[in-house]
C-alpha cells in the first residue's frame, strides 16, 4: 500500500491553487502521479491537442514530502544500480481527480499575516499549514486523498477527496523537433496577451524579419449554430527581438496555436515572479513545448500547432499574405463564409490530426505509454456526442487538404454557389472536429502509409454502411466517421443511404479520391433534410 | 389564538405606527430572512416580529425592537391595558423570548419580498459597503474579505424580485419612513417622506393561518450551548457549500473528546469536515456541552441562515434533546453601543433512520429523530 504524506506551507498552497487553476482551463480532470521525490500533475485537454505537466519537487516545493510506493507493485529483480532509476518509475501512485473538487480546497488559503492584532482576532481565512495524506484502503472502499488544513484559529478543515485509478498519458516531444526556440520574460508577454480577444481562436507566431516577431490572432469560427460570424477579427502585435532573452527561429516558420491555451499559459506564468517562458518548436504540425519553472514548480506545456493548411504533396504552405489577398479577391456572394474559408487552408485547425495523410511526420502529441496500451487514447476518449451534429458533417474537407489543386478548384465552384457544401468551407468546420478523430484512428500509423490505410478504412466503412451497422465493431473502436454514419443511418432510411452511396462511389471512381466517400456521409446534408 | 383585536379598532386610529429615519438597518435585518416570500408578522408593545418558515422544518424570526424606531406606538383596540402598558423595551438576549408570545398580539401575514422592495425605494439597499460597515464596523480587514460581499443570490433564489436592481443607487436620502397598520383587514402602509416627496406603499395583509406554530425548543433538555463568532461559522458553511451537499452533520462532543465541535458534509466528489477547537477563546466564547449531540440537517435549509451569519457578530447554537437546533444571531445594528438585535433560526433534524451516507461513526446518543408532523401537537400554548 502506497503511502504519501505531503506538507505544504500557505504560500505553496497558493501556488498549487494557481497551478490547478491553470490546469482547469485545459481539462476537467487532473492526473496525480506521486513518485519518490516529486508529484506530477497532468492534464490532457479533451481534443488531445494540449498536454500540461506540472511537476512539484518534493524537496523544494513542499515542506516535507514522503512517498513510499506500494511494495507489492515493485519488482524484486536485481537491485543493481542500473535498476534504480527504473525502480523509481515503478510503484508510482497514479490517480485521477476532478479538478473542480480540488480547486475550492486550495482556494484563498494564503492570507498575509495581519499587522493589526485586533483585526487578527477576527481573521477567518488563512492557514498555518496544509497536509495531504493518501488514505488507501482498497478493501474497505475508503480510498481518499485527504487534505487537512490547519487554520490559524485552531480550526481544522479536512477534505476527503475521491479519486480513481488512472494511467499516465505522456506527451511526446522529440528533441529534434526543437529547432526553433525563444525565451521571454512572462511579465513581458503577459502585458500583450489581453489584446487577443476572447473570441479569437488561434494565434500565429512568426518571425517577420530580423528584428520583429509577430503575434497575430485570428478568428476562425465561421459558423456558430445557425449564425454566421461576420466579423473576423485579426489582431497583430509586433514584439521587438530585444524583448526576447533568446531567439533562434528559422525564418518562414510561422507557427500557430490556440489563443486560449496560450493565454492560459501566459496567465499562469505571469503569477510567478520573474519567470522566463521558454518555447521550443519545429515545423508547423509538430508540437510546441513551453516550459518555465520556479521554486520547485516545473511547468511543461505541449501544444500541438496547426499544420500548414492545404499543403499538397509539395508541402509548401501559402504565406498568410497571399491568403489575405485571396480573401479580398473573393467578393460578395457568400463572402462571410467564403472569405474565412481561406484561412483553414493555410492553417488547419487541429494539426494534431493528419489532416493530410500524405504529409510527412505526422506525430500524435500524445502517446499512451502506460501498460503499453497503444490504443488507450482512442478508447479512452471517444468523440463526445456533441460532435455528431449536422454542421460538422462533411468529411470531404479532409480529402481536400490532401489532394491536388485540381480537385480543390473543382469543388470550389460549388462552394461559392451553395456556400455550405463547398470544398473550403466544409473543410473548415470539418477540421474542427473530424480531424481530431482521424488522429485517434490514424495517428499512430506512419504517415506515408496513411493514404492507403485511409482508403482501406473508407472501404470498410462503405461496406459497413451498406450492410448496416454492426454493433460488434463499435465496441472495439468507434471512430467519429462511424458515429456519423450511424447517425446518418438512423436519420434516413436505408434506401436513401444506399442511394447516396451509389452516387458517391461513382464520384469516387471519377476522382479516385476518398473525398466523395466522405461526402456521402456528409451530415451537412442532414441540415437540408431537416 | 384567535382573540385578535376586532376590526373596529381602526376607528380610533392605527393599531400600530412607527417612524424610523432610516430603513437601512430594518432592511438589512429583514433581508436575513428574506428567503421566503411570505412572512408572518406579530406586533406587540415590545416588538414587531417577522417570521418565516420553510418546509415546516425551519423557522426564522426577526424581532424589531422599539429601539430601531424613533417612535413606536402600539395601541391595540381591544385594549388590554396592562399588556401594552409601559413595558421596558427588551434589549438583551434574555428578553428575546419567542415563547413569551402573547395571545392578543396583532397578527397578520405579509409579502416579505414586496416589503423588502418597498424599503429599497428608500435607498436602503444603496451601498452595501456603507451598510455593512455600519453593522460590522467591529471587524474589517482582509480576514473577512469577501465575506460581506458573498453572493447570496444562490440561497435566496427567486425570492427577491430583482435584488440588485437598486444596488447602484447609492443615494442616501435623509427622510422619514413611517409604518402604519390600521388593524385587521387593512393594509400595512409604508410612507416614505423625503424633501416633500411622499411615497406611500400599501402592502396587502393576509389573515394568518389558524395555527402558526413555533418549532418547539425544549430548554429543559438542552444538550449544549455554544457561542462563537459568527464569521467562523459562516466560513465553515461556505467551505461545505462548495461540495453542494445534501446534509449537514452537526456534532458536538464534551470537552475531553476531540474535536469538540464539528460540521461535516458529503458532496458528490468529496466530503469535508470542519473542526472547531473549544479551547480557542477567540473563536469560541462559550462552550457548554452536557452530552454528545449529533444532528443531521438539510443543508439547503441551513444555508438560508448564511446571510444572517454574514452580518451577525456572534451566534449562539443550542440543541435540545429532540435534536432541534436553535441558532441565535446577534446583529449589531447602527452605531456602537446600541442594543443588538437578534435573529433566530430553528431547524428540525432529519430523521436518523433515513439512509444517509455515513462519514463518521455516529453515536446517536440522546439524539432521536423527530417527525415534522409532531410539532403541531406540541405547539406552545
Amino acid at each position: 500500500m502506497a503511502t504519501l504524506h505531503i506538507t505544504l506551507n500557505p504560500l505553496a498552497v497558493d501556488r498549487l491553487h494557481e497551478a490547478l487553476t491553470c490546469l482547469s482551463k485545459f481539462g476537467d480532470s487532473v492526473t496525480l502521479e506521486a513518485r519518490r521525490n516529486k508529484l506530477n500533475l497532468r492534464t490532457l485537454n479533451p481534443t488531445h491537442s494540449a498536454h500540461i505537466l506540472i511537476c512539484l519537487a518534493g524537496d523544494t516545493f513542499c515542506d516535507s514530502y514522503n512517498f513510499v510506493p506500494d511494495a507489492s507493485k515493485l519488482s524484486f529483480g536485481s537491485n543493481g544500480g542500473s535498476q534504480v532509476s527504473q525502480r523509481l518509475e515503478e510503484g508510482a501512485f497514479k490517480c485521477k481527480m476532478n479538478v473542480k473538487a480540488l480547486l475550492p480546497v486550495f482556494r484563498g488559503r494564503y492570507v498575509q499575516e495581519p499587522i493589526n492584532k485586533e483585526r487578527d482576532e477576527n481573521m477567518v481565512g488563512g492557514i498555518d499549514k496544509c497536509e495531504i495524506v493518501l488514505q488507501e484502503k482498497p478493501n474497505k472502499g475508503q480510498c481518499r486523498l485527504i487534505v487537512k488544513l490547519f487554520c490559524r484559529q485552531g480550526t481544522m478543515k479536512t477534505f476527503r477527496l475521491q479519486y480513481e485509478e488512472a494511467d499516465i498519458i505522456y506527451a511526446t516531444f522529440l528533441k529534434e523537433w526543437g529547432v526553433n526556440k525563444w525565451a521571454i520574460r512572462a511579465s513581458e508577454l503577459k502585458k500583450w496577451m489581453e489584446h487577443f480577444g476572447p473570441k479569437t481562436e488561434h494565434l500565429e507566431i512568426a518571425a517577420d524579419d530580423e528584428e520583429r516577431v509577430n503575434f497575430t490572432s485570428y478568428t476562425l469560427k465561421i459558423i456558430d449554430g445557425a449564425h454566421i460570424l461576420k466579423t473576423p477579427l485579426q489582431t497583430s502585435i509586433e514584439l521587438d527581438l530585444i524583448e526576447f532573452n533568446e531567439f533562434q527561429v528559422t525564418r518562414d516558420t510561422p507557427i500557430a496555436v490556440s489563443v486560449k491555451d496560450f493565454k492560459s499559459i501566459v496567465t499562469h506564468a505571469g503569477t510567478l515572479e520573474h519567470v522566463q517562458i521558454q518555447a521550443v518548436y519545429g515545423e508547423p504540425g509538430q508540437p510546441m513545448q513551453i516550459t518555465y519553472d520556479q521554486n520547485g514548480m516545473f511547468c511543461e506545456f505541449t501544444l500541438m500547432t496547426r499544420k500548414k493548411g492545404a499543403a499538397g504533396p509539395a508541402g509548401k504552405a501559402e504565406p498568410v499574405a497571399k491568403i489575405m489577398s485571396h480573401r479580398s479577391a473573393v467578393p460578395g456572394s457568400v463572402t462571410g463564409s467564403a472569405v474565412r474559408t481561406g484561412e483553414p487552408s493555410v492553417i488547419s485547425r487541429k494539426s494534431v490530426t493528419p489532416a493530410a495523410p500524405s504529409m510527412v511526420s505526422v506525430q500524435p502529441v500524445v502517446a499512451a505509454k502506460d501498460n503499453s496500451r497503444s490504443e488507450s487514447v482512442s478508447t479512452e476518449m471517444p468523440p463526445p456526442p456533441l460532435r455528431v451534429t449536422p454542421r460538422d458533417g462533411s468529411v470531404s474537407a479532409v480529402s481536400n487538404s490532401r489532394d491536388s489543386q485540381a480537385l480543390l478548384s473543382g469543388t470550389r465552384q460549388s462552394s461559392l454557389s451553395t456556400g455550405l457544401r463547398g470544398s473550403l468551407q466544409p473543410r473548415q468546420s470539418q477540421s474542427l472536429f473530424i480531424m481530431d478523430e482521424d488522429d485517434d484512428v490514424f495517428g499512430p500509423s506512419p504517415a506515408p502509409a496513411g493514404d492507403e490505410q485511409y482508403e482501406a478504412l473508407l472501404d470498410d466503412l462503405d461496406d459497413e454502411d451498406v450492410l448496416g451497422w454492426d454493433a460488434s465493431l463499435g465496441s472495439e473502436r468507434v471512430s467519429f466517421v462511424e458515429l456519423q454514419e450511424r447517425a446518418v443511418n438512423a436519420d434516413k432510411g436505408k434506401g436513401v443511404v444506399r442511394q447516396e452511396r451509389g452516387q458517391k462511389q461513382g464520384r469516387a471512381e471519377e476522382s479516385g479520391s476518398y473525398v466523395e466517400a466522405t461526402q456521402r456521409k456528409n451530415v451537412v446534408k442532414g441540415l437540408f433534410d431537416d | 389564538m384567535t382573540q385578535d383585536p376586532t376590526p373596529s379598532a381602526a376607528v380610533s386610529g392605527p393599531v400600530f405606527s412607527a417612524i424610523s429615519s432610516s430603513t437601512r438597518h430594518i432592511y438589512d435585518l429583514l433581508k436575513c430572512i428574506g428567503f421566503m416570500p411570505i412572512a408572518s408578522v406579530s406586533i406587540s408593545a415590545d416588538n414587531i416580529r417577522f417570521s418565516v418558515e420553510d418546509s415546516h422544518s425551519m423557522q426564522a424570526n426577526v424581532c424589531l425592537t422599539p429601539d430601531l424606531f424613533s417612535s413606536y406606538n402600539y395601541t391595540p383596540s381591544s385594549v388590554n391595558p396592562d399588556s401594552a402598558a409601559g413595558a421596558a423595551p427588551p434589549s438583551s438576549a434574555e428578553q428575546f423570548n419567542l415563547e413569551s408570545e402573547e395571545e392578543n398580539n396583532v397578527k397578520f401575514q405579509i409579502s416579505l419580498s414586496a416589503l423588502l422592495e418597498c424599503l429599497q425605494i428608500f435607498g436602503a439597499d444603496g451601498s452595501n459597503i456603507g451598510g455593512s460597515g455600519g453593522i460590522n464596523n467591529n471587524r474589517q480587514g482582509g480576514g473577512v474579505s469577501g465575506r460581506d460581499n458573498v453572493p447570496f443570490g444562490r440561497q435566496g433564489g427567486p425570492v427577491f424580485g430583482n435584488p440588485n436592481l437598486f444596488e447602484q443607487n447609492s443615494l442616501r436620502l435623509p427622510g422619514t419612513c413611517r409604518f402604519v397598520y390600521q388593524g385587521t383587514g387593512f393594509p400595512l402602509s409604508i410612507i416614505l417622506e423625503d424633501a416633500g416627496v411622499t411615497t406611500t406603499c400599501h402592502l396587502t395583509t393576509f389573515v394568518p393561518p389558524s395555527s402558526v406554530d413555533l418549532i418547539p425548543f425544549n430548554r429543559t433538555t438542552l444538550t449544549h450551548k455554544i457561542i462563537l463568532k459568527s464569521a467562523f461559522l459562516h466560513d465553515a458553511l461556505l467551505e461545505l457549500d462548495h461540495l453542494s451537499p445534501e446534509t449537514l452533520i452537526y456534532s458536538i462532543s464534551p470537552p475531553p473528546k476531540r474535536p469538540n465541535f464539528s460540521l461535516s458534509a458529503t458532496g458528490i466528489l468529496s466530503s469535508a469536515t470542519i473542526d472547531f477547537s473549544a479551547n480557542n477563546k477567540v473563536v469560541m466564547e462559550t462552550f457548554l456541552v452536557h452530552e454528545e449531540f449529533v444532528g443531521r440537517y438539510k443543508f439547503g435549509l441551513v444555508r438560508k441562515a448564511m446571510r444572517a451569519m454574514g452580518v451577525a457578530s456572534k451566534v449562539s447554537l443550542r440543541g435540545d434533546g429532540e435534536g432541534v437546533l436553535s441558532m441565535q444571531y446577534l446583529v449589531e445594528v447602527g452605531e456602537k453601543g446600541a442594543a443588538p438585535t437578534f435573529i433566530d433560526f430553528r431547524f428540525l433534524p432529519l430523521n436518523h433512520d433515513e439512509d444517509y451516507e455515513d462519514e463518521r461513526g455516529e453515536d446517536e446518543g440522546g439524539y432521536s429523530g423527530r417527525d415534522e408532523d409532531d410539532d403541531g401537537d406540541e405547539m406552545m400554548e
